[in-house]
Parts: C-alpha cells; structure tokens; sequence
C-alpha cells in the first residue's frame, strides 16, 4: 500500500495555533496515513503526541522530527530521538550539523531551500554553502504555501540537478503546516508501506533508496520489463481528497536525463508503454531518469506528481 | 519563587548569535520560571536613510527590484527576532521560537510552557541561551530572570504570571 504522509507541522509547541491534540485531529480528519512533528528547535511535543495517540488507541502514524531553525537557513530532521545543538552551525559547512544528526539516525533535508530570506527573514532561505551532497538525505521540494514560481520551482530543479549528477537525495514536500489550512490540491509525500507497518521504518527505507512519490494526488509506478525491453508507467489512484482532475484532463510523462526530456502523453488516464531505446535516444549512457506526471500540458502549474528516480535499466 | 539570578545587555543592531548564560543551583527545586523580555520588535518610524540602508541590503536578492511601497511594507513587517533555549545538565529542556517580547518558560509539576520539556525536579546546571536571529536597532534591551521556587501553587494556571 501507499502511504500518505505530512512530513512538515508546527504546533502551539512552536509558532502553530493548533496544539499537539489538535494536530493529531486534524490530520486524522483530512485521512492522512502519517504525520511527522516538526516544530522549530524544539522536540516538546513529542512525547504529547506520543502519549495522545496512546491514549486515543488511533491508527494513524506520527513521525518525530524539528524544523531546524537557524540563521542561515531551515533543516527539516525526521525520525529524530534526541535534541542536538544547532547553535555552532558554520555558514561554510553545514555538513558538520547534518553528518551529527545522521550519526543519530535521523534523516536531514533542506527545507523550502529558496524562501525569502534575508534582510526580512533571515534564516527562511538556505544560504549556506554545501560541499558534500552526500551529507543529507533529502530536499523538500514543494513547500506548499510558497510562491511556485519564485520558491518552489527552483527546488525541484535543485534536486533534479543534483540527482540528475548521482546524488542520492529523495524528494519530499510539506505543508509548512501552523494551523487548520486547507489541504486540498495540495502535494503530498507518499511511500510504499504495510498496514500497521513501523512508519520510521518504512519512512527511512523510502528516503534512503529514494522511493518517495510527490503527489497531488495520483501515483506514477514505473516498471522496467527485461523481455520486452520497455518500461510500463502506471497511474494509480491514492484517493487523496481534494485532487482536482476531469475525464477531459490528459495526462502526459515527462522523464529528464542527462541528455534530455523524453514528453509522452498516456493514451487513455492507466498506462503508457515505452521501449527502452526511445528512452535513451542520444546516448550509450543510461543515466538516472526523473519522472514527472502532468495534466494537460508541461507548465510547472500542471505539475501533478514527481516519482522516484528511475536509477539503473539494465 | 526566589529571584536567582536576573541580567541584562543590549545589542546593536545586525548582530547574529547567541549570548549564554550558566546559573549553578545549590539546591533543588520542583519549580523555574525564566523570563525574559526584550524591546525594539519593530521599527517604530522609518527613516529615508533606514529605507536606503535596507534597499542597499537587498542588492542581490529578491527583493532587489521591490517598489517603494513593498519595500515600506515589508520593513513595517520586519523584526527583532530572539529565540529562547535551556539546557539543564547539558540536556536540552525547552525552547521557545515564538516571538513574543516577554516570555516565560516555566517548569512546574503542573504546567510546562509551550516548547519546554517538562521536568521532575530543577537542580544542577541551567543554561539558557539567547539565540539572536535579528537585530533592528542599536540600543536594543533584553532582560533576563531566572527564578525558582518550591511551593508548586506559586505557578499560577495560566503559567508565567507567579505570585
């Protein structure tokens, strides 16, 4: 199964208006599978939420995180189990704070990595310079309420450049959540997981092996088929609520490589078959593939879903 | 509660970093309360050389090409920005993001602020550590106190407020 998750949410524990409680009932209204907690350096609503769901016996999944909140710019940490001073961050290496939090176990991304920033907000854009790209695991690239243009689109092309160079990076999104905002039509992060299946878990295998779907909606599943030579892409339904799609709306798959974007359009609103070789027309080497899924035409604003990388076809 | 430690500084304006301060306490207590306020938040006039001063810092960002009347308008939004942190015995026990120019953080059997950990006693090494984001003005003051008591009914429902 896929899971639906908000990997971005502030509570009353930070600068949210929803309290750790009401989180928990917000997130169960809007039927999302999990959630992470992620206030601004701190990690006091974690043991709230723990005990909550305790309480509450509920079936939904909380992931435990912090919105790194420093100077230069905002680390989101997931699967965190302990606090770690963030204060000695170094502008020219912040590989330092990310290689403590990984020794931890926890995963580390870069949120909103071009939000406006300084003079007027200084920290909300990333500004540090980063060397190793090794040293973290992943970008958010859609922060929901950020301008597309301005914020958003230039981090997916951040990610898709460094993927696109070997990085090892996932894509996640979030909604930057602090209060009872509307989720519809928005993205959202999706893993593949078991019911009742260890969230951190699952959560880390999907961002270590970059198996995260960025979605509004529908699901991209690609397939590689060694007989035939081709690569199925399937369109599966996750029933997000609020995802605005008509019968009219085409759908249409962009993969970038390396050498260039590969547009194909689905012939009906399932599956789309395409050889190998077509894929890769101008070059021996088969690099790594960056799916995307749009509606109707290719602008950034038809963007539907952005699916795993599509790393080795052999 | 008992006052046991109260400081005060100012800044000027464009610092970024952190001013730390350590209290040993001698003995135990159940509840803290640490306040701390600071003034200046906003710009309360701004001046044509403010106006060019923030202009010239915009050089190279996104803002470059802002108007008049955006530039105006985001310097009426811009602010003095501290966050609150504390550690006690070298463990992280709360912090507090939320902008407010006067802020308790307070640990009590019955009531822990918001972003602070609850705790089953005081005792040891508290740090706190003011994390300076954002300086609008010179002459900015901050005051610090840390009090701490052991009679829990000093905390009032509402927290911060002690009698």
């Amino acid at each position: 199964m896929y899971k639906r998750l908000e990997l971005h949410n502030h509570t009353t524990e930070s600068d949210g208006t929803l309290t750790p409680s009401q989180l928990i009932q917000f997130m169960e209204e809007k039927l999302v599978d999990g959630f992470a907690i992620t206030d601004h350096n701190t990690i006091s609503g974690h043991s709230k939420i723990k005990g909550l769901l305790e309480q509450k016996k509920s079936s939904i999944s909380s992931i435990y995180g912090m919105e790194y909140t420093t100077y230069y710019g905002h680390i989101l940490c997931l699967n965190l189990k302990e606090y770690l001073s963030w204060e000695s961050i170094d502008y020219h290496r912040p590989e330092r704070l990310f290689h403590s939090l990984k020794e931890k176990g926890a995963l580390v991304g870069v949120a909103h990595p071009f939000s406006y920033g300084h003079p007027f907000a200084r920290g909300c854009r990333f500004d540090m310079t980063i060397t190793d790209f090794n040293s973290f695991d992943f970008i958010e690239i859609f922060n929901n309420p950020e301008p597309l243009h301005q914020v958003n689109e230039p981090a997916l092309l951040w990610w898709e450049d460094l993927v696109l160079k070997g990085f090892p990076l996932s894509a996640t999104c979030g909604m930057d959540l602090h209060g009872r905002w509307d989720m519809n039509n928005q993205y959202a992060t999706f893993i593949e997981g078991v019911n009742g299946g260890n969230i951190e878990k699952e959560l880390e295998d999907a961002i270590r092996h970059q198996k995260t779907w960025v979605s509004r909606g529908p699901i991209l599943e690609s397939q590689y088929n060694s007989q035939k030579q081709t690569m199925l892409f399937t369109i599966c339904d996750t029933k997000k609520p609020g995802f605005l799609h008509s019968d009219s709306d085409r759908y249409i798959l962009t993969l970038r490589s390396m050498t260039g974007t590969v547009v194909k359009e689905f012939p009906d609103c399932q599956s789309l078959e395409i050889p190998i070789n077509e894929l890769y027309p101008d070059s021996n080497t088969r690099s790594v593939l960056i799916p995307k899924l749009y509606q109707n035409n290719t602008a950034i604003e038809n963007l539907v879903a952005v699916a795993p990388v599509i790393v080795t076809v052999c | 509660m008992e006052l046991i430690y109260e400081t005060g500084g100012i800044l000027n304006e464009g610092f970024v970093g952190q001013i730390s301060y350590t209290v040993c306490l001698d003995k135990v207590y159940d509840a803290m309360d640490i306040e701390f306020t600071f003034d200046k938040q906003h710009y309360q006039t701004i001046t044509e050389e403010m106006g060019k001063k923030t202009r010239e810092s915009c050089r190279g960002t996104e803002y470059e090409h802002a108007s008049e009347e955006e530039l105006m308008d985001a310097m009426r939004g811009m602010k003095t920005e501290i966050h609150t942190i504390v550690t006690m015995n070298d463990t992280f026990i709360g912090g507090v993001h939320k902008q407010l120019t006067t802020r308790h953080m307070v640990y009590s059997k019955d009531f822990t602020s918001d972003g602070c950990i609850p705790q089953e006693r005081i005792s040891g090494v508290v740090k706190v550590t003011l994390a300076v984001f954002n300086v609008l003005l010179d002459g900015t003051n901050y005051r610090l106190k840390l009090s701490a008591g052991n009679e829990e009914k000093q905390i009032s429902p509402d927290g911060g407020a002690y009698v």
